[in-house]
Parts: C-alpha cells; sequence; structure tokens
C-alpha cells in the first residue's frame, strides 16, 4: 500500500520526475560503462602480458628474472617436469623454453633481440604464438627455422626463405654464431613485441648454446588466472628454493596487477564523483515535491501519520525513483557494453599512442556484476541519505502549519 | 480624451525603482533561494572537478613531452633521409659543423649537438649483449639532455675522455660489470668493415625507462668517431627551440635549405620531436580524448540534474507569464529575463567552481599527489616523478568550466524557449 | 433603466468594437461553443459590467476586446484597429499602448513592489526613468496606496494588491481597462472601496471600464449591464 502510494507520488509530475530520472540513468550508465571500459582494457593487457609469453605460473632458475642470461638455467628439467605432471590441475597446460640476448646480423646491420626457443606443438593455447603466424609455415618442419616478427621482418628487409645469421653467448661464454632461415612471420598486438622476440626450435637452439637439456623457463597457462597463486604456492613445496624459482603473474608483470587492484577504488571515486553531480539536482528534485504537498502533509498529520511515517513515505518515494534509475542505467550500461563489447572501440587512429601505452588498439569493454553492484549501490545507498534532508523537513511540517502555508 | 496622470514635482528617491529586465532576473533568482543555491552548488562541484583534473592532466603531459624530449630526442634533429626508417650506419650527416651553424641561425633554435649511433655486442668477462653505443659530446649532453643528471655510480663523461663509457643500469648489471670494468665491443663500421674496441665503464645511469637503462652504452663521440671509422660524420644533429610547439614550420624551412648538401641521395631532414616521437603525442592526445569523454558524461548529468530547476522556474510562473504577456510583455522579453536567470545561476556557479578548484589545485600544487609506489614504478616508465603537481594555468581554469557553463545553458534553453509558444490566455487560464 | 438595441452604446466615441464573433476553444477533450455570433460596442467612458453565469462566455468575450484571444469568425476593432488582421507583436503592442488588465488573482509581479509593478508598464513603453517613477508615485497616491509603494506584494493585503493593479492599469492613459472578476476574492467591505475607487477614475477622469463579473457589487455600480447566456447578448441595459 505504501509502496503504490510513494509510486504514485513519484508520477504526479511525469515532467519532472523523468528529467531527474534521465540524470540518474546517464550516472549510473556511466558508471558502469567506466567500470567495463577500464576492465576491457586491463583484461586486454592481462592477456597480452600473460600471452607474451608469461603465462600463469612460471618456473625459473633463481636470479634468471632480473638478469636473464644463459648462465641462470635451469638444469633439473626433470624434476620440474614431474612436478608439473603430477601437480597441475586439470586443464593445464604448460611448456618450456629456452631464452637468450642475440644479435642478428643482416646485410643491413645489427640488431638486439630475444631469441626464444619453443616447442611449437606445445605452444598452442599457451602464447599468442601458435595463432599468429601470417606467413610461412612456422617452426613445425623446419630444424633451423625462424619465426620472425613482421616489424622486424620490414626492419631488416627481409623475406621468408631468407637467411639471418644470429650471434649468441653460449654456456661456456663464447659467442657463437648460428645460420637461421626465417620459415615464418608472425604478428603481436604491439611492434615492439615484434621486434624483439626471435623463435626458433628449442632443440636446435639447446644445440647451439650447448646445454644439453636445460631450459630457461617453464610456462603454466591455468584455466582460470585466479588459480595462479594457489599452484604456484604447491609447487613451491615441491620445488626447493635454492635452485627453482616459481613466480605468478602477479609477479612478472606487476603494474597490471597493480592496476586491476586499484581499479576497484578509482572506480568508486568516480562513482562518488558522478554521484554529487547528480545529488544535487536529486534534492532538489525531493524538496520540490516536498514543498508542493506541504498542505497535503499537514492534512495527513491531522489524521493521525507519524512524523517517521512522513519521513519514510519521502524516503520510499526517493528509493522508487533511484531503483527505477538504476535500473534503467544498468540496462542502458548492458546493451552498451554488449555492443561495444562486440565491435570494440576503435583506437586506431591512435595506433602510435596505444603503442606508447603498451595498450590495445581495440578495446573490448566487459563489465562485471560487481560493476552492476558498484554503481546501484552507490547510487541507491548515497540517495537515499541525501534524500533524508528533504524528508526530514517534511517531517518537521506540523498540521497547523501546514494549512497557514499557501 | 485619454486619461493622463500630470508629471508630479515631488523629490524622487535616488534609490529604489525598476531599471530593467537585468534586475527583475536578478531578483527572480533568488525568489526560491534553497533551490538556486541547491543548482549552483551542482554547477560549482563540477567546475570545480573539471579545474582540478584538467590541471592534473596538463601538468602530466608536460612531464611526459619534457621526459621524452629531454631522454635524447631534442626539439629538432637533422638526420640524413631514411635514417630514420633504416637507421643504417651509413646513412650519415657528412659535414655536421655546417648543419649546426645553419641550424643554430634559426632563431627559434637556441642549443645544438651531435649524436652517433650503431648497435654491437658488448661482451665482459662473463657476458655478452646487444646494446646500442651511442657516441656523443659531453657539454652538448650536458645542455640538451637529462642524461648526466640521471648517472647514478660513477661520474658521466668529459670532454678529455677517450674510452670512457656511461652504461644503463640494466645492462651493466646484465653484464656484470661495475665502475672501472673493461667492456669488448664489437661491431660495423660505417664502411662495412668490423669495428672492434675495448671500453671502460666510467659511470652508470639509471632513467627509470628499461629501453634505456637496457640497451644504451653513450662514449665519447671522438672514441665512435676512430672506432666506427666515422670520418667526422654523425646520425644526428640534435637542436632545443624555444617551444615545443609550432616549430613544424621552422623544420621544413631548414629541410629545404640544408636540401643540397649532405649525401648525394640522402641529405639531411629535419624532423620534429613530435615525427620523432610519435607515439607520445598521440597517446596524450588519446589520454585527453577518454579523459574528454568522461568529463563531458559528468557535464550532461549535472545539467540534467538541475534541468528541473530551470523547467520548474517556468512552470510555477505560468500565469505570472500570462499576466505579464496580457499587459504587453513580448515573449522575446519573458525568454530573455528567463535566460537572463539561468545565466547569472550559472554564472555564479561557475566562477565559484574556479574559485574552489583553484584553491584546492594550488593547495595540491604545493603538497603534491602520491598515487603509491607501483604507480610511481609505473610512471617512470614514461618519465614522470612519482609526484605529481597539479599545474594552474588560465586554460585549465577556465576551460572545463566553459563546457559547464555553455552545456548548461543549452540546458536552460529548452524549458525558456516554450515561452516563446505560450499564448497568454492560456497560461492565465491555468489560473 | 432604458433599454437599448444590442450592440449600440449611448454618447462616446467607440473603443472596442465586436462585430458578429464566435468563438469555440477545447478544454481538454470538451469543445466549448463559448460566443455566438456576438455583437457589441463599447464607447469612451463607459463602466459597463459583462454579466452572466459560468459559461456565458463573458471571460472570453473580455479577452477578445483585449486582444488576448482572436475570435474564429467576426472582427474586433480595438481603438479603430482590426484585430484579426494584425500580427501577434502588433496586438501585443497595440495592449501595450492602449489596454489595462486587471485580474482576479496573480496580477502582480512577486518580486517587485508596489511602485516597481507600476513602473513595469511604463519600463515596457520605453519612459524615461525618472518620468516613470514620478508618475508611478503619483498614480499611486490616487489609488490610496501611498507610504505603501515599496512594499512587495506579498506584504499586502487582497484589497490592497488589487489596488495596485488598477494603478498599473490606468498608469499610461489607456483607452480601456479590462477587469476579469477583480473582486472575487476580496470581501464586500474591501470590493465596495475598489469599485467606488475605480468608479471614481471613470467619473473624474472619463477612463472606460469593462469588466467581466457575476458579483452583485459589481452590477450596482456598473452604468450599462451586458447579461450574456450560453454565448449571445440577452440583455444589454444602461442604468446610473
Amino acid at each position: 500500500m505504501n509502496l503504490t502510494i510513494a509510486w504514485r507520488n513519484l508520477w504526479r509530475h511525469p515532467r519532472r520526475t523523468l528529467v531527474i530520472l534521465l540524470a540518474v540513468i546517464v550516472g549510473v550508465w556511466a558508471m558502469v560503462f567506466y567500470a567495463a571500459f577500464i576492465r576491457g582494457m586491463m583484461a586486454d593487457m592481462l592477456r597480452q602480458g600473460i600471452a607474451n609469453l608469461t603465462g600463469h605460473v612460471q618456473v625459473q632458475a633463481p636470479g634468471f628474472f632480473e638478469n636473464p642470461v644463459i648462465d641462470a638455467r635451469i638444469r633439473d628439467v626433470a624434476t620440474v617436469r614431474d612436478a608439473l605432471g603430477s601437480l597441475l590441475p586439470e586443464g593445464a597446460r604448460w611448456t618450456s623454453r629456452l631464452r637468450t640476448g642475440a644479435v642478428v646480423r643482416s646485410p643491413h646491420g645489427a640488431y638486439g633481440v630475444t631469441l626464444v626457443g619453443v616447442d611449437p606443438a606445445a605452444e598452442h593455447g599457451m602464447s599468442f604464438l601458435a595463432d599468429s603466424v601470417t606467413e610461412g609455415s612456422g617452426l613445425a618442419n623446419a630444424p633451423h627455422g625462424l619465426l620472425v616478427g613482421r616489424a622486424l621482418l620490414v626492419k631488416l628487409e627481409a623475406r621468408t626463405g631468407h637467411r639471418l645469421v644470429i650471434d649468441a653467448q653460449d654456456a661456456s661464454g663464447q659467442i657463437v654464431s648460428r645460420a637461421f632461415v626465417i620459415t615464418g612471420v608472425y604478428r603481436a598486438q604491439l611492434e615492439t613485441t615484434e621486434k624483439q622476440l626471435i623463435f626458433c626450435r628449442r632443440e636446435t637452439l639447446q644445440r647451439m648454446l650447448g646445454v644439453g637439456g636445460d631450459v630457461s623457463e617453464f610456462s603454466i597457462v591455468l584455466p582460470a588466472a585466479e588459480e595462479s597463486p594457489a599452484v604456484a604456492r604447491t609447487l613451491r613445496e615441491r620445488l626447493p628454493e635454492s635452485a627453482f624459482r616459481v613466480l605468478t603473474w602477479r609477479e612478472m608483470i606487476p603494474f597490471v596487477g597493480a592496476y586491476l587492484d586499484s581499479m576497484t577504488v578509482y572506480a568508486l571515486i568516480w562513482n562518488v564523483i558522478v554521484f554529487v553531480a547528480m545529488a544535487f539536482g536529486l534534492v532538489n528534485s525531493v524538496l520540490m515535491a516536498v514543498f508542493e504537498r506541504v498542505r497535503e502533509f499537514g492534512l495527513v498529520r491531522a489524521l493521525g501519520i507519524t512524523p517517521f511515517g512522513i519521513l519514510g513515505g519521502v524516503v520510499l518515494e526517493t528509493a522508487c525513483l533511484l531503483v527505477v534509475g538504476a535500473a534503467g542505467g544498468s540496462l542502458l550500461a548492458a546493451v552498451t557494453v554488449e555492443t561495444l563489447g562486440r565491435t570494440g572501440i576503435d583506437f586506431s587512429a591512435f595506433s602510435a599512442g596505444t603503442e606508447y601505452f603498451g595498450l590495445a588498439r581495440i578495446v573490448y569493454p566487459e563489465a562485471a556484476a560487481s560493476d552492476y553492484a558498484l554503481a546501484a549501490g552507490t547510487v541507491f545507498v548515497l540517495g537515499l541519505l541525501v534524500s533524508l534532508y528533504p524528508a526530514v523537513k517534511a517531517a518537521r511540517i506540523t498540521p497547523v502549519a501546514a494549512m497557514a502555508h499557501v | 480624451m485619454p486619461y493622463r496622470i500630470a508629471s508630479d514635482s515631488r523629490p524622487i528617491r535616488k534609490d529604489g525603482g525598476l531599471v530593467n529586465e537585468v534586475q527583475l532576473a536578478w531578483r527572480n533568482l533568488w525568489r526560491n533561494r534553497r533551490r538556486s543555491l541547491l543548482s549552483m552548488g551542482g554547477i560549482v562541484f563540477a567546475a570545480g572537478i573539471l579545474v582540478f583534473m584538467l590541471s592534473l592532466q596538463v601538468n602530466q603531459y608536460q612531464l611526459m613531452l619534457r621526459a621524452a624530449v629531454a631522454s635524447g630526442t631534442g626539439y629538432l634533429q637533422a638526420q640524413a633521409e631514411g635514417y630514420f626508417d633504416d637507421g643504417r650506419i651509413w646513412l650519415v650527416i657528412p659535414d655536421p659543423a655546417s648543419v649546426e651553424t645553419e641550424l643554430r641561425a634559426e632563431p627559434r633554435v637556441s642549443r645544438t649537438t651531435v649524436r652517433s649511433e650503431g648497435f654491437s655486442l658488448l661482451a665482459s668477462e662473463e657476458h655478452a649483449q646487444g646494446a646500442l653505443i651511442v657516441g656523443v659530446r659531453p657539454e652538448g649532453e650536458r645542455a640538451i639532455t637529462n642524461v648526466p643528471g640521471t648517472v647514478r655510480k660513477g661520474a658521466y663523461l668529459d670532454a678529455g675522455d677517450f674510452d670512457q663509457a656511461v652504461f644503463g643500469a640494466l645492462l651493466a648489471r646484465n653484464l656484470g660489470v661495475g665502475v672501472g670494468d673493461r667492456v669488448t665491443v664489437l661491431g660495423t663500421a660505417r664502411d662495412g668493415s668490423v669495428a672492434a674496441a675495448e671500453i671502460v665503464v666510467k659511470g652508470i645511469f639509471e632513467s627509470g625507462q628499461p629501453e634505456f637503462d637496457r640497451g644504451v652504452v653513450y662514449v665519447p663521440l671522438e672514441f665512435f668517431d676512430e672506432v666506427f671509422r666515422m670520418h667526422g660524420a654523425v646520425h644526428r644533429v640534435i637542436a632545443q627551440a624555444d617551444s615545443l610547439w609550432g616549430i613544424d614550420a621552422t623544420a621544413r624551412r631548414l629541410t629545404a635549405s640544408l636540401a643540397g648538401s649532405g649525401m648525394k641521395d640522402h641529405p639531411p631532414v629535419v624532423l620534429t620531436w613530435r615525427q620523432l616521437l610519435p607515439g607520445v603525442l598521440e597517446g596524450i592526445k588519446l589520454d585527453m580524448l577518454i579523459g574528454g569523454v568522461m568529463y563531458v558524461i559528468l557535464v550532461l548529468v549535472v545539467a540534467f540534474s538541475i534541468l528541473n530547476t530551470f523547467i520548474m522556474a517556468v512552470f510555477e510562473r505560468t500565469r505570472e507569464f500570462g499576466v505579464m504577456m496580457a499587459i504587453g510583455t513580448t515573449p522575446w522579453r519573458l525568454v530573455r529575463v528567463l535566460l537572463l536567470e539561468s545565466g547569472f545561476l550559472t554564472l555564479i556557479g561557475v566562477v565559484a567552481g574556479i574559485a574552489l578548484g583553484s584553491a584546492v589545485t594550488a593547495y595540491f600544487a604545493r603538497l603534491g599527489l602520491y598515487f603509491g609506489q607501483e604507480a610511481a614504478d609505473y610512471m617512470a616508465q614514461y618519465g614522470m616523478p612519482p609526484r605529481l603537481h597539479p599545474e594552474l594555468s588560465l586554460a585549465t581554469a577556465v576551460f572545463g568550466p566553459a563546457i559547464v557553463f555553455a552545456v548548461t545553458m543549452l540546458a536552460a534553453w529548452f524549458p525558456a524557449v516554450r515561452i516563446r509558444r505560450m499564448r497568454p490566455v492560456e497560461a492565465i487560464r491555468v489560473a | 433603466m432604458t433599454e437599448l438595441p444590442a450592440g449600440r452604446s449611448g454618447a462616446g466615441t467607440p473603443i472596442v468594437e465586436v462585430r458578429d464573433v464566435s468563438k469555440t476553444y477545447a478544454q481538454g477533450k470538451v469543445i466549448v461553443p463559448a460566443l455566438n455570433s456576438l455583437s457589441v460596442t463599447i464607447a469612451e467612458g463607459e463602466f459597463t459590467a459583462l454579466v452572466g453565469p459560468s459559461g456565458s462566455g463573458k471571460t472570453t468575450l473580455l479577452n477578445l476586446m483585449g486582444g488576448l484571444d482572436l475570435p474564429d469568425r467576426g472582427s474586433i476593432l480595438l481603438a479603430g484597429r482590426r484585430l484579426e488582421t494584425l500580427s501577434a507583436a502588433e496586438v501585443t503592442r497595440l495592449r501595450l499602448q492602449h489596454v489595462g488588465f486587471v485580474f482576479q488573482a496573480y496580477n502582480l509581479i512577486p518580486v517587485l513592489s508596489a511602485a516597481e509593478n507600476v513602473e513595469y508598464v511604463m519600463l515596457l513603453q520605453g519612459v524615461s526613468r525618472s518620468e516613470r517613477r514620478s508618475r508611478a508615485r503619483a498614480v499611486l497616491e490616487e489609488v490610496g496606496l501611498t507610504g505603501l509603494e515599496d512594499r512587495r506584494p506579498a506584504e499586502m493585503s487582497g484589497g490592497q494588491q488589487q489596488r495596485v493593479a488598477v494603478a498599473r492599469a490606468i498608469v499610461s492613459g489607456p483607452a480601456i481597462v479590462l477587469a476579469d472578476e477583480p473582486t472575487a476574492n476580496l470581501d464586500s467591505h474591501t470590493a465596495t472601496e475598489l469599485l467606488q475607487l475605480m468608479r471614481g477614475m471613470n467619473v473624474r477622469h472619463g477612463v472606460t471600464f469593462v469588466f467581466a463579473t457575476h458579483d452583485e457589487l459589481v452590477m450596482r455600480h456598473a452604468k450599462r449591464i451586458v447579461r450574456l447566456r450560453d454565448g449571445a447578448v440577452v440583455e444589454d441595459e444602461r442604468c446610473s
């Protein structure tokens, strides 16, 4: 009954209610969309970071992360293989790689790169590598094959089938050279990636550097990123610190982790700011509604409603307004996020800029349930809070004063 | 005979009396003080926040730009045509002196220096790594770039040094060397032959930007010249100008005047920092765009939020307007009065917002804003210090609030214009 | 009382001529026929009451006379000009120069003082500041409100507010003053005072007044009563 009255009261002045409702809808939409946008950007950064060979968890030799030299490599490969084979959850994938700094010598000059020896079959589903080969046959049947990034290819003025000589420091400290043939070209999110990473077969690199079966890193991709800390813990128990270092993605690309953490805080701050922007109008609207009805309030007080009842009524009305507004804004946001989440927001016009910040050229916003909850929650809780001001004013109206009011 | 009242000769009080619409509008504004104040509050809030945010952003951008440019790009650079795309060691400026003279003759250019570069393999006792060897003029570097200031261990190069070198911190660590250690250099010279030499670590710098700390070594220009057989040629002539902006024309002019000189098919071209670092400016534009969208949304929310005030102001006074029109007020006059009312409200709000925003900005300009260690590390990558100080300028203080003003007045326009279509009879009949 | 043929007044130049006017208007979904081929002429110096039950069309007739509305058929001559031929702006200007209005309520601008309300019309007419002020104060004295010039409407009684309205209506020497139920919200004593004031203006200065009313008091003061019913004149009598 109270609800019906509150609802009808709201629509006494349809135009006025609609205008403030519009403010709430736009506000809630802005809150959710901002969160979805940032989440999309961060999700992409995370995916990029992880796909960029990081994986969710890695096992390395101690000191390799700070200083990726060939000396810091995993010599006891078997132990790690056992551990991974038995301890990883269902659906996890892993592979091992050998990684070293190297110099590419071409007729045109010398360039510093990172040479990564991989197991091409295992890279499927692990990193961007398997799905990003645009030319050539990749590394599958080419022991001396090389997978080169497109940007580097352009820089070297090379083509598939060309020879490249690569120098690197082997296990004994000598510089060794080996000729490779470019058998594939890959494309990555960022040009810097394409210029930095060159891939060859792990066995070839192991032989070239004389490290036997040693590798630099084991990279693990889990079905869900959230499992990373738990998996890392289990692995650490099995693999002693003296010989192994287990890292989660958070430790390897801390910025992304930090940003995701602070996202909630930033989203909340933005939500509050947007709310304050609409709060002034909200309070005004409720005040107007209250003052228009002074005589009516006086009347119902004379009939026996308590001040608290009046206060409750005003708050209930505001609550109805906020619920409709939050629902409308959320709906609008859901539609926007759904559409833009599929097509993506194209920042290609700023491609040099996105490259500079290491961002994706196309952002796909994605909204989590918590985003909607935070937006609706902010608006609802704070909205009811500010509606107390006009509600208290309404509650203070005495029947006598009301009747004397024009 | 129309009735006429004789002018009265009694003395008139100086004050009192209706002057014009402005007076009417101003008084109308305060008819409902609480309502007007609340509406102003929204405007003050929006305007104030924009002042603060824009000041902060502008400061961030300026720092980013300055850091990017000071890391070695300079404001203008002369290079052999094609060097920017290919970076081949044999694409040189054979006569740097004449190019420097030409550049310095340009009034906007203040200082110049030169650099030569070649990628080489560096080998210490235990490790080897590729890095960029950069031959520099120490005094020139001190004047134009911020690199000398980032030396953390040892010292930066001086005029007399020959085979001394300053290493990036990560590079030094990867090679396992410290001040005083020797490192072998192996690269390709200008004529294609092998360039080999030994250098001594004189200093270690830390810029916070991994691409420099991991991949660059600075050596004296004379040393580079000899080892890489440059015969006096350089790769870059770097110039500092009086301002970051508006130097495109200058660059074009200089390119034209240098046209006939240098290498036969690769004369020197003069590039601006914008061409050399397209990412920075675009990145800033991108950030501005995203920020801009957010701000527009905020302003829209405020505008909708106080639209009600404007609507009610018209709605409540329909009868009054009817009477005014009956006694001869044109609809346009009424619209003017309403717009003046909204104008006063918005103007006061905007001015107060500017004042409040400026005060908050000034406070943080002194105190500085700190976003946490991880954020500081992230920002260091782009050359920004861990503490940010928002910088208040005329532009940042006025631009945001001006948008608030414009959008709010636009919102006020709609209810006001409806009066034009109002007919006195209908208005009075509302009674 | 002498009965006159409908539409003809006594001596004096005609100020408003209503010729064969019909008017309907819509109130929500209902179409109301307000006036039906009505003709009446108001001459200078009259003190006339348009009388009839609600719905008889008296307010509509008053509005048409003042150019606040246009008839569906027929024509209105105000100060010699045919209103149907004029643009909205011209009608507004005509009203400004030649017609004074007094309504039942909400006559005054709340944020202006009594004197400023009177000055407002002169402001619209472009009268100079000093002349505005002196004339306003003079006319307020005429209506007996000396000392209350700087009071706002909220600080005055109903009767005082109506007097200010009258003052504003006559300050520019209009050809005619149209009053729509001016006494409806007043007690009989105050109403009588107001009517006597207006009657005095009429007698001393020759101001023409037309009232739309169903108040007995007004009828008693009127010099001519035009009775309306269902949008047509049914009686038109002069009385003293």
